[in-house]
């Protein structure tokens, strides 16, 4: 877990990151709420805060009040550093949103204990929004996660102007598979499935469970790259594959059809108008024989 | 070894190694990082006194207390933190002597702290 220490005082400041490294943890050091603002704003994930309070410029409450009010997929667990005697009152601190305290000067096991207690908490909400998140079944994300993913990309790849591609992709007879062989056969395929879109996917893509049995890829920044391309793979991966069934080593073979849809920077088209237009490729790919690729029209 | 009441006054070693939990190297490395940053600290404090800045004198004492706190430096947090409660309370009639305590204190700490944790 990283941690990240604001605090102004070089030797208090130097105290939390030797004792904090000594337990094991990735440290971050800042002297102020404004440097520690920015890091928490760029790309390196500091889940748990340890903060001074009284600062020059951004004083810990300010900064602990501005964390709360930024928009992060995850909770940042703060802990407020207090002076004995100081005018600090412990309320103001709670009320800006700090979730702990700890009374300077601090005693290392004392420390070790507090952090240890933001762990838990961060652990814990990492595994409900992870449950939250994902389809059991096969691992990716539900359709819901991945629909929040897809609008903040798409919203993203404007601002940058790039645009960004989406593939709408459903297993051909796949109704004949459950009633022939049973459902956990139909179970195994999504998996066997998924495994092939994952494995075709490139690490800042990702994939999500639409469906029943469709599957939808979100494919960023296509200029360099042909988004057709990445799913005429994944087509004739998932075509090439042996589905060994567990019940009596039948061998199955499954074939998708794909629809992909892309959005344009300079396009006024948001998530909705974009799954329209790649689910009428969709539907043209089934139509006209299933086990293809069909590119949607541009807008 | 045992340690006079007057060097207890200035910090007590026992107590700060406690803090860091009996590790005497932690204690060492922040020592160099004090030694290194009280001076400024230090003429920030001042500073502000000169120019009748209370926020400034409250926040700058309210620092190196915290400093100095970390060795258990009973003396110099004293007087750090009554001048923390002057810049608080805008009164800063006395602060200019205050800070020279503060001042002949913070030397008084490192040159025992350095004496101390370069022997053995």
């Amino acid at each position: 877990m990283k941690i990240l220490i604001v605090e102004d005082d070089p030797v208090s400041r130097r105290l939390l990151e030797v004792t904090l490294s000594k337990f094991g943890y990735e440290v971050v050091v800042t002297s102020n709420g404004n440097e520690a603002l920015e890091v928490l704003q760029g790309p390196s994930v500091s889940s748990l805060v340890i903060s001074d309070w009284m600062m020059p410029g951004m004083d810990g409450l300010e900064l602990c009040r501005n964390i709360r009010g930024m928009k992060k997929s995850s909770y940042t667990y703060f802990i407020i550093l207090t002076a004995k005697g100081g005018k600090e009152d412990v309320i103001k601190g709670l009320d800006a949103g700090a979730d702990d305290f700890l009374i300077k000067p601090f005693n290392s096991e004392e420390l070790k204990y507090r952090v240890k207690i933001g762990e838990r908490i961060i652990n814990l909400e990492q595994r409900i929004l992870k449950l939250a998140t994902t389809d059991s079944l096969t691992g990716v994300l539900n359709r819901r996660a991945f629909m929040e993913r897809m609008n903040e990309e798409i919203q993203r790849a404007k601002r940058e102007g790039s645009p960004i591609s989406l593939i709408l992709m459903d297993i051909d007879h796949f109704k004949n598979v459950n009633d022939t062989y049973g459902h956990q056969t139909g179970d195994l395929v999504l998996q066997r499935v998924t495994d092939q879109l994952m494995d075709r996917s490139r690490a800042y893509d990702f994939v999500g469970r639409y469906g029943g049995e469709e599957f939808v890829i979100c494919v960023l920044s296509a200029e360099d790259i042909d988004p057709q391309s990445i799913a005429e793979r994944m087509r004739q991966n998932i075509e090439a594959q042996n589905i060994v069934t567990d019940q009596n080593n039948q061998t199955l073979h499954i074939t998708a059809s794909f629809g992909v849809g892309t959005c344009r920077p300079e396009s006024k088209d948001g998530l909705d108008a974009l799954i329209k237009r790649t689910d009428e490729a969709l539907y043209e790919a089934k139509n006209s024989g299933r086990n293809r690729v069909c590119l949607a029209r541009e807008e | 070894m045992a340690y006079s009441d007057d060097l207890l006054n200035i910090f007590d070693l026992d107590d700060a190694l406690e803090k860091v939990g009996g590790d005497r190297e932690i204690l060492e490395e922040i020592l160099e990082v004090f030694s290194e940053s009280y001076p400024d600290q230090l003429s920030e404090l001042k500073n502000a006194i000169g120019n009748g800045d209370a926020p400034i004198v409250e926040r700058a004492a309210h620092t190196l207390k915290g400093s100095v706190g970390t060795f258990s430096a009973k003396k110099a947090l004293e007087t750090a933190f009554r001048l923390e409660i002057m810049g608080r309370d805008g009164l800063l009639q006395e602060a200019a002597a205050e800070y020279s305590k503060l001042e002949q204190e913070v030397e008084e700490l490192d040159a025992a702290l350095r004496a101390t944790l370069s022997e053995s």
